[in-house]
């Protein structure tokens, strides 16, 4: 023991010794000033290095200035973030130096995070983009995420909700899962965000939403919970390669985001506020009054059969005009809408020199809902900090605490179904008021609901460099999220009874990671890199409900006090979840001057979710590039500042399946003998062999500098083959079982990427220009299917009304729908065809009805199989619910003003193109037409006479048929209800509804004025900066529906759903 | 040289755009369309009655396999292996051109919607239903009797195919029976074609009998039955060929209890114009003839002809022809005496509707 700590003793001051040796030369103090080469204005924070690797030495204070002790003669590099590096040799015994530094426009030389390592771009094989904290500050949103939409190639952003707090769909290179739940409007397909790596601590995003719409709990993403304000930058791995050392989660794609960290030697204070309108998008035009009664009317005596006519007297609302209660003309979407007023406010505090700097982030963000009673706050702070005691130890803490609180009013999380249902009532009804409400009113507007997520993370890192070269590091997080919801709904809401809703979940993560690196360099010509690490996680969740049914009144909201009898309970939800991962992976790379570059690693994944006979995957992956810009036959080309090949191929795998697939479900089963029984659930049968899904990629690419930063290009071909995708067959019903869940479907992506930059203006320019656009093209295809499914599988939807069935077909994209094919609409009644056996003309369903034929001014469906009957043999396999071309485009133009100020205007805009979205809304509006007596469901008995009269809207705006001659009509009648109930010539599962959903969509303009930093000081800041901001501008679509972007990741466009605001924002950045 | 190696790498990186476009080199499978393992007829067995349009529609269970398929009959041979190829033997048969509506006002103009095409005695449409023509007779066919002998059963397989492949549904089996001509046809015996006498070696007739109400029977003063028996009044309905025609005509006839022909002017109320979809109408003092199209009803389409009327919009199955007559009761009430009949007659001919006033003639003089 004795001998072991002489030793290491020994070894230890050989280590210092060493380093005590290098420093024996004459000393001097060199100071100076370092101002931005463009706007001259002196550069707080910017690091000044010098010797051999380098060191950092200082930052340059709040006027700018530095002062630092070096080697006479020595060489000092000049750094600053997203600015390029100035490496200045000193004369021999020169002590004053200023430099100005230039913004850096080079793509090449950025750092890049590389398995947890700083990297430089040049130095890395993967494919990636870096988006700064810059581009993601001037529209207040509470998920960050959406801004980064069209802003990277590959990276599809679908903003299709704009309920406050919750996410739209992000996918990186396409689909990677073809698993729906749910049916209707509601099918939902599994979300495959990126793995979020914030601060080196892996997040899960879909953590809130991956048991789909209907799910219960506030549904908030971690994602939602950091303030936009103290994002640094974004970078987002696409290829195998990139993500290859994030391997168990990296499947589909790794988003890193870097937080700001403490960066002046003098303390700042930085605040931000916005204060921002939600205005309520362009809603559904409805006929109001006697409008709306003389169009029903008018349709009841046009076509209404001889029953329908003496009907009417039956029907107060339609003749009883005189009846204040059917004499109105209420907007009841008014009722649910409205334009709110919101603020956000942001102070971040950091200070610190190269030894110890630190951040605080202090955060409030209100987004009040443009549905009334729904809204989300959130209030967070964030603290980091690095401690350099010595060049050799370095430490890195950081806490972050958030609170999120969220308002649904009744509905559940992306849906406001009772809000759209509500929109759709007749405008004859009196509005609620305080002697007349209705309780849907009521549960929309009064149902109480306190809800939100709770989180504190914490991490911390050391870092130990052994020997020059060699680092060693470990890192620990522990995320705590605990998710609670207390909805509590008055009687007068519930028929007449209060009932409470309650939920309490958490989930917790613990991680860690060890870390030995290796780095050397021979001859200047060869530079090795090692990389080992091991990766480890402990991830828990659970959460349970309670559910209490006529609790005492409105004024007591506790537990106690219920009827036992109509309450349901509640318990542990099947959510719950107990993972533990491990991770080996060790990564290689070899360069020859910086010039051909080879990338190897190798990762080796075990997780719990994994079938128990083989619990461990492993995963390699290869990246070679060519950096042809240095080679000598090319170093003297002016117009190429750099150009390089990447050619990677790798895997990747996400653990997919749940502990039932593995090992089955128990459940009790009463008492045998007085011995309690459990048993397995016969729903499924266990699959020990279960593996993850896995991700092979193979990626081919260029970047290209000219001109001098000019124009930079970046493309990418890739390959995505998506394998091991989870898939529930139905088994055979001889057998015990009803379902099994295998690994046996499969789907591939491939597509391009492509990224433009240009600032075509010259750097000397007052003006700068920045033009980018980029644009990536995926496509996918099903590749397997189970084999008894022999290349097809429907998943049917039987039972909503909408029998929007998804086809998933091997060989074509992989969700397609299934659906009848609308032709067009026929002129007359002769131009219905006639069965030549039987005579009978085509007939909808296989009735004997002779009113099920179809008639002039119905809609012509395909007869796909030539029966002259249209029933479900006729359904045909159609469209791509995925979009094929994504992408966007950004501009910004600022201009220096001769006084210091500088004005910058910015566009953002995006598009989708290729895609078909099924627009239901559309078809609710014309269905509204079917039920001019306001059939519906009254005190549980259904079908009663105006029981549920509906607003009308005006249709006349489409190309509809208004009798013979209409040649070219797109619509059926809509108003001949009577004959649509045998035709159904409105019925969801039909193309008529499936549109392009392409779009191009001006997300964002910024107009922003930053005032002169003589000016700012006069007033006793540093800095201020003001900007107008607008988000979700316009949107140009030959989609004939609100909101093209508004639909579910399957493409369906419900009226449930929540429509994305417009958003007026005004906002300040102050620097004290 | 170094000029040369320069502009390599623009077409070298088109190279590479270029590449990837190619979907061949990524082994992707083709997509085809789709046919289930688990395609199937809910239907195997056909049991049509010969001499009338049969089709089994909907029969086919495509498990979501993609249309446009192509059917074809295949391998059609007797249950001890003969070949029955003789049943797909093409025949002129009536297909349809337009909508019979009802409202036609000529024979010819019913004609004219539709043609004569040679088509095989036994189809499968492209829907994969199968259709009997009513050119399946018992010339081809032997029908079936009491004891069905396999034999004599006769099989075929039908061959699916689409562009994901084709597939074979083996062993359909037809066991016809024999012709009917007609409807109601309690009279005839549905094995043999002969008079029904309800048992094999029976001596009892059965007979149809017509539905008949507010008559009175004369000399008994008491409301007629058609069923009754005695003096409560038989009415049998006859259905049969007359000799000697066009093949277009349909007659009425009455006859009373001496089987002598009642004026069918007697039934004074009768809507003749709204009778039967019949033109020409020849009103004699012993029947009433019509021109009419076969099959009665024509197409299978509710008109003012089928029973129900149009509002009966299942209907269209069988014709309804309606007699009234009314008279001046007791107490000077008048009396409306009715005598109706559903029918459907499958074969083309010269046919005669025969109202048998068996045992009470009907009362048509006022009180």
């Amino acid at each position: 023991m004795r001998k072991q700590i002489i030793l290491l003793s020994i070894f230890f001051s050989c280590i210092f010794l060493c380093k005590d040796l290098v420093a024996q030369t004459k000393k001097v103090t060199v100071s100076g000033t370092v101002k931005d080469g463009g706007t001259n204005d002196t550069m707080v924070g910017v690091s000044v290095a010098s010797g051999k690797p380098l060191k950092v030495l200082t930052q340059t204070d709040a006027k700018g200035h530095y002062s630092v002790s070096v080697d006479d003669g020595a060489t000092l590099v000049f750094t600053y973030v997203s600015y390029s590096q100035k490496t200045v040799k000193l004369n021999p015994g020169q002590t004053t130096l200023n430099v100005s530094l230039k913004e850096d426009n080079k793509t090449m030389e950025e750092v890049v995070i590389r398995g947890y390592q700083k990297r430089t771009r040049e130095q890395t094989t993967g494919s990636s983009f870096i988006v700064s904290g810059k581009e993601v500050q001037d529209v207040p949103v509470s998920n960050v995420e959406q801004l980064l939409q069209g802003k990277v190639a590959g990276l599809n952003i679908q903003l299709n909700t704009g309920a406050p707090g919750l996410r739209g769909t992000v996918n990186i290179r396409g689909l990677s899962t073809i698993s729906t739940t749910g049916a209707g409007n509601e099918t939902f397909l599994q979300p495959t965000s990126p793995l979020y790596v914030i601060d080196g601590v892996p997040m899960d995003a879909d953590k809130a939403s991956e048991f789909g719409f209907q799910q219960q709990g506030p549904g908030v993403s971690p994602i939602s919970l950091i303030p936009q304000e103290d994002i640094a930058s974004i970078e987002v791995l696409k290829d195998a390669t990139a993500t290859a050392l994030y391997g168990s989660r990296g499947a589909y794609g790794v988003i890193l985001i870097q937080t700001v960290r403490g960066n002046s030697e003098i303390p700042r204070i930085r605040y931000t506020g916005n204060f921002y309108m939600n205005a309520i998008p362009k809603l559904r035009s409805i006929l109001g009054g006697s409008n709306e009664r003389d169009l029903k009317l008018y349709q009841i005596n046009t076509y209404g059969r001889f029953d329908d006519r003496y009907k009417i007297s039956n029907t107060p609302f339609l003749t009883d005009s005189l009846n204040p209660y059917y004499n109105n003309s209420t907007d009841w979407q008014g009722v649910f809408y409205q334009n709110t007023y919101n603020q956000t406010h942001n102070v971040q505090l950091d200070g610190g020199d190269t030894k110890f700097s630190y951040k605080t982030n202090l955060s409030y963000y209100s987004d009040k809902g443009i549905i009334k009673n729904t809204g989300f706050d959130r209030y967070s702070l964030n603290m980091n900090m690095d401690y350099k005691p010595t060049t050799r130890i370095s430490f890195f803490g950081s806490i972050r605490g958030n609170v999120g609180k969220i308002k649904k009013a009744n509905g559940v999380g992306l849906l406001q179904t009772g809000v759209a249902a509500d929109g759709q009532k007749s405008s004859l009804l009196p509005g609620p008021s305080f002697f007349q409400a209705t309780s849907s009113v009521l549960s929309a507007l009064q149902t109480n609901t306190d809800a939100g997520p709770k989180n504190l993370n914490t991490y911390i890192e050391g870092r130990y460099e052994l020997i020059p070269g060699l680092n060693i590091t470990s890192a620990a997080s522990y995320d705590y999220n605990v998710d609670t919801e207390d909805t509590f709904t008055p009687a007068a809401a519930n028929n007449q009874f209060a009932k409470i809703f309650s939920l309490y979940g958490y989930t917790s993560q613990l991680y860690n990671r060890n870390n030995a690196s290796y780095t050397r360099s021979f001859n200047e010509k060869h530079n090795l890199f090692i990389n080992l690490f091991s990766e480890m996680y402990v991830k828990k969740g659970q959460s349970s409900i309670t559910r209490l049914e006529r609790s005492p009144n409105d004024q007591f909201q506790g537990p106690l006090g219920y009827d036992g009898y109509y309450s349901r309970g509640g318990g542990i939800l099947t959510t719950f979840y107990d993972q533990n991962q491990i991770s080996f992976a060790a990564a290689f790379t070899y360069d020859f001057e910086k010039k051909y570059i080879l990338d190897l690693t190798y990762r080796i994944d075990g997780t719990s979710n994994n079938g128990n006979k083989d619990p461990y995957s492993k995963n390699p992956s290869i990246g070679l590039k060519w950096n042809f810009n240095k080679e000598n036959w090319l170093k003297d080309l002016k117009w190429l500042s750099y150009g390089d090949i990447r050619v990677t191929a790798g895997k990747n795998i996400f653990p997919v399946g749940t502990l039932v697939d593995i090992y089955g479900k128990y459940t009790p089963k009463g008492f045998y003998n007085n011995n309690p029984r459990v048993g397995i659930d016969y729903e499924f049968v266990p699959n020990p062999l279960l593996r993850p899904k896995n991700v092979t990629q193979f990626n081919l690419g260029f970047d290209l500098g000219l001109f001098n930063g000019k124009l930079d290009v970046i493309f990418d071909t890739y390959y995505k083959k998506v394998d091991n995708e989870l898939f529930t067959s139905f088994l055979s019903n001889t057998l015990a079982f009803q379902k099994y869940t295998s690994n046996d479907a499969a789907l591939a992506n491939y597509g391009y990427e492509l990224s433009f930059s240009s600032r075509p203006l010259s750097k000397d320019s007052k003006f700068n220009w920045t033009v980018s656009v980029n644009g990536a093209w995926n496509n996918d295809v099903l590749t397997k299917l189970p084999d008894e499914y022999n290349g097809q599988f429907i998943e049917f939807d039987i039972y909503t009304p909408y029998e929007q069935h998804l086809a998933k077909r091997v060989g074509r994209n992989s969700l397609a729908n299934y659906l009848f094919v609308n032709q067009g609409v026929y002129d007359s009644t002769n131009d219905v065809p006639i069965d030549p056996i039987t005579g009978l003309r085509y007939r909808n369903n296989s009735s004997t009805n002779f009113l099920n034929s179809f008639q002039g001014g119905d809609a012509r469906f395909l007869d796909a199989n030539g029966d002259y009957i249209l029933d479900s043999r006729d359904l045909q396999v159609v469209g791509n619910t995925q979009p094929v071309l994504t992408g966007g485009l950004s501009n910004t133009l600022s201009y220096t003003m001769p006084s210091g100020s500088s004005l910058s205007l910015n566009i953002y805009a995006t598009y989708t193109a290729k895609r078909s979205i099924l627009n239901n809304a559309l078809a609710d509006r014309l269905r509204l037409l079917d039920n001019p007596f306001g059939y519906g469901k009254l005190n549980n008995v259904d079908n009663v006479l105006g029981a549920n009269p509906l607003a009308v809207v005006p249709v006349n705006d489409l190309n509809m048929w208004t009798g013979p001659g209409s040649t070219n009509a797109k619509f059926a009648n809509a108003y001949d209800y009577a004959h649509n109930a045998y035709v159904n010539n409105y019925r969801y599962a039909q193309t008529l509804w499936m549109e392009t959903g392409s779009y191009f969509k001006i997300n964002q303009i910024t107009l922003s004025y930053s005032f002169a930093k003589k000016m700012a000081r006069r007033i006793g800041l540093n800095n201020i900066r003001t900007f107008l901001s607008a988000s979700n501008i316009i949107t140009f679509s030959p989609y004939s529906g609100p909101n093209p972007e508004g639909v579910t990741a399957i493409g369906r466009d419900g009226s449930g759903g929540y429509p994305v605001p417009r958003v007026y924002n005004l906002g300040f950045n102050v620097e004290f | 040289m170094y000029n040369i190696l320069k502009y390599k790498i623009v077409p070298f990186l088109t190279l590479i755009v270029v590449f990837s476009g190619c979907r061949k080199i990524f082994d992707l499978p083709e997509e085809k369309d789709y046919l289930s393992t688990k395609m199937t007829y809910f239907t195997k067995d056909f049991t049509p009655v010969l001499g009338r349009l049969f089709m089994y529609q909907g029969i086919f269970n495509p498990d979501n396999s993609s249309f446009p398929m192509t059917f074809e009959i295949i391998n059609a041979r007797f249950g001890d292996g003969r070949s029955a190829d003789d049943m797909l033997a093409k025949k002129p048969v009536l297909v349809w051109t337009q909508e019979y509506t009802g409202n036609e006002k000529s024979l010819a103009e019913i004609e004219a919607k539709r043609k004569i095409e040679e088509r095989p005695m036994v189809e499968v449409r492209p829907s994969g239903d199968i259709v009997f023509w009513p050119s399946c007779t018992s010339e081809t066919f032997k029908p079936r009797d009491s004891v069905i002998y396999p034999q004599d059963i006769r099989y075929f397989d039908v061959k699916v195919k689409n562009s994901g492949g084709t597939r074979i549904i083996k062993d359909l089996s037809i066991i016809p029976s024999i012709e009917i001509p007609y409807y109601p046809a309690e009279d005839i015996n549905r094995f043999n074609g002969l008079p029904n006498t309800s048992t094999p070696n029976g001596t009892n007739l059965v007979h149809n009998y017509p539905v008949v109400f507010g008559m009175i029977g004369e000399g008994t003063n008491a409301p007629l039955e058609a069923n009754g028996g005695g003096t409560r009044g038989v009415v049998y309905t006859y259905i049969r060929k007359v000799p000697n025609g066009t093949g277009n005509s349909l007659r009425f006839k009455f006859l009373n209890k001496d089987s002598v022909a009642i004026n069918p002017a007697k039934f004074n109320e009768t809507k003749w114009d709204q009778l039967v979809h019949g033109f020409n109408m020849e009103k004699t003092g012993e029947y009433v003839k019509f021109d009419v199209a076969y099959p009665i009803p024509v197409a299978r389409i509710p008109t003012r002809f089928t029973s129900g009327g149009v509002t009966n919009t299942n209907g269209g199955t069988t014709a309804h022809v309606e007699f009234v007559y009314s008279r001046k009761g007791f107490g000077g009430a008048r009396e409306q005496g009715v005598i109706s009949q559903e029918f459907a007659i499958y074969e083309k001919g010269d046919w005669e509707i025969v109202f048998h006033f068996k045992t009470v003639n009907p009362k048509f003089e006022d009180e």
